[in-house]
C-alpha cells in the first residue's frame, strides 16, 4: 500500500473547526502541495489544492460563491480582505452576516 | 418502589451536578419572545431559574408556530402573556411579563439580547449594556434557517466590548432570507440550547466563548474568545 503523506491543516488560534469529511489525502497523492480550508457558513468547508499566488476571491469564484458582499471575511479565524493571497493550511471563511431571531 | 409523585413541585435533582437553581442567584432579563426568545425563556423555566424578566411588544401569528413555543391558542395574543402561561403551566415558574418594547433602562445580572434587527440590538447594547458594571453577561444571538451566532459578552470587559461592537454590521448589510427559508424550529433549539448552557458555563466559573457560529447543515461550529 502506497505512504501517503498527510499536511495538517493548521487551525486559526482559538477557533474549533468541525468540518466534513476529508479529501486531503487524494490531492496530496497528485503531487499538489498547498491546501487551503475553504467555505461560506452556514454551509460546507472544502479543501482546495492551491498553485501559486491565489487570491481569496479569485478561490470563492473557483467554488462558485461570487457574492459575498454580505459577509465577513475570515482568514485563519481574523479578519480580512478578498485581495489577500492565502497560503498553504490557511482557512479562509465567508461568515454571512445574518440578524434573524 | 414507584415513585412518590407530587403535582405541586419540580424536583431538580437529576441535573443538580450541571445546574443548581437554588445557588443561582441572578436576575434575567431576556429582550425579545420571539423564536429564541421564546426557547430560553422556556430552558431557563426549565432548569429551575426563577427571577426572569420578559420584554415584548408583539403579538402571536400563526406563522410563529412551527419556530416558537406558542400555541394555537395563542394566535392573537402578546407574546409575553400567552409564554407567561405556557411557563407557568409547564415548569411553575412565574415569569415577569412586560408587554413593551425595551429601547433601554437599567439592567442586571445576565442579560439575554434576543431582538431581530441589529439596530435594535446596537441601540440597546449601546445605551443599556455596555459598561453596565450591574450586568454581569449579555448573551445574543442571531439566526438563520441552517444556523447561527451566539454572543457571550461580559460589558465591563474592554477587549470584549471592541471585538463584540466589530461584529455589529447594520441591517443593510446583513442577508435577507426568502421568506419560506427563515427558521425552523431544531435551528432555534440548537441556538437556543448554546446560549443558555453558555449561561450554565458562566454560573459553574467554567470558560465559554465569546463567539459561536453554527452551521447545522452540514455541521460546521465555529467557535472564538475575544
Amino acid at each position: 500500500m502506497k505512504n501517503r503523506t498527510r499536511f495538517a491543516v493548521r487551525e486559526a488560534p482559538h477557533v474549533e473547526v468541525l468540518a466534513p469529511e476529508s479529501n486531503l489525502p487524494a490531492v496530496v497523492e497528485r503531487g499538489i502541495s498547498q491546501i487551503v480550508s475553504i467555505g461560506k457558513i452556514p454551509g460546507e468547508i472544502r479543501e482546495m489544492p492551491v498553485n501559486g499566488r491565489t487570491t481569496i476571491r479569485a478561490l470563492f469564484i473557483a467554488i462558485g460563491i461570487q457574492n459575498l458582499d454580505r459577509c465577513e471575511i475570515q482568514r485563519n479565524g481574523q479578519e480580512t480582505d478578498l485581495d489577500e493571497v492565502v497560503e498553504a493550511g490557511d482557512t479562509v471563511l465567508a461568515i454571512a452576516k445574518i440578524r434573524g431571531n | 418502589m414507584p415513585a412518590k409523585s407530587n403535582r405541586s413541585e419540580v424536583d431538580y435533582w437529576r441535573q443538580l451536578d450541571i445546574f443548581a437553581p437554588s445557588n443561582f442567584k441572578k436576575s434575567i432579563t431576556v429582550i425579545g419572545a420571539g423564536a429564541t426568545g421564546s426557547y430560553i425563556v422556556w430552558l431557563l423555566a426549565k432548569m429551575g431559574c426563577k427571577d426572569i424578566t420578559v420584554y415584548d411588544f408583539d403579538e402571536v401569528e400563526n406563522h410563529n408556530l412551527p419556530n416558537q413555543v406558542f400555541g394555537l391558542d395563542d394566535v392573537g395574543k402578546k407574546k409575553v402573556v400567552a409564554l407567561a402561561k405556557a411557563v407557568e403551566a409547564g415548569t411553575g415558574v412565574k415569569i415577569k411579563a412586560v408587554s413593551k418594547k425595551f429601547t433601554k433602562g437599567s439592567l442586571k445580572g445576565i442579560v439575554f439580547l434576543l431582538t431581530d434587527t441589529m439596530e435594535s440590538r446596537k441601540s440597546i447594547w449601546e445605551s443599556s449594556i455596555r459598561y453596565q458594571l450591574k450586568v454581569d453577561l449579555m448573551i445574543e444571538t442571531r439566526m438563520e434557517a441552517e444556523g447561527g451566532r451566539v454572543y457571550a459578552i461580559k460589558p465591563a470587559m474592554p477587549k470584549q466590548i471592541a471585538a463584540y461592537e466589530k461584529t455589529l454590521y447594520s441591517d443593510a448589510e446583513a442577508e435577507e432570507s426568502p421568506c419560506t427559508r427563515r427558521a425552523i424550529a431544531p435551528t432555534v433549539a440548537a441556538l437556543a440550547g448554546i446560549a443558555t448552557f453558555t449561561m450554565i458555563n458562566f454560573a459553574n466559573n467554567k470558560s465559554f466563548a465569546n463567539e459561536v457560529i453554527v452551521s447545522l447543515s452540514p455541521l460546521v461550529i465555529l467557535s472564538k474568545n475575544f
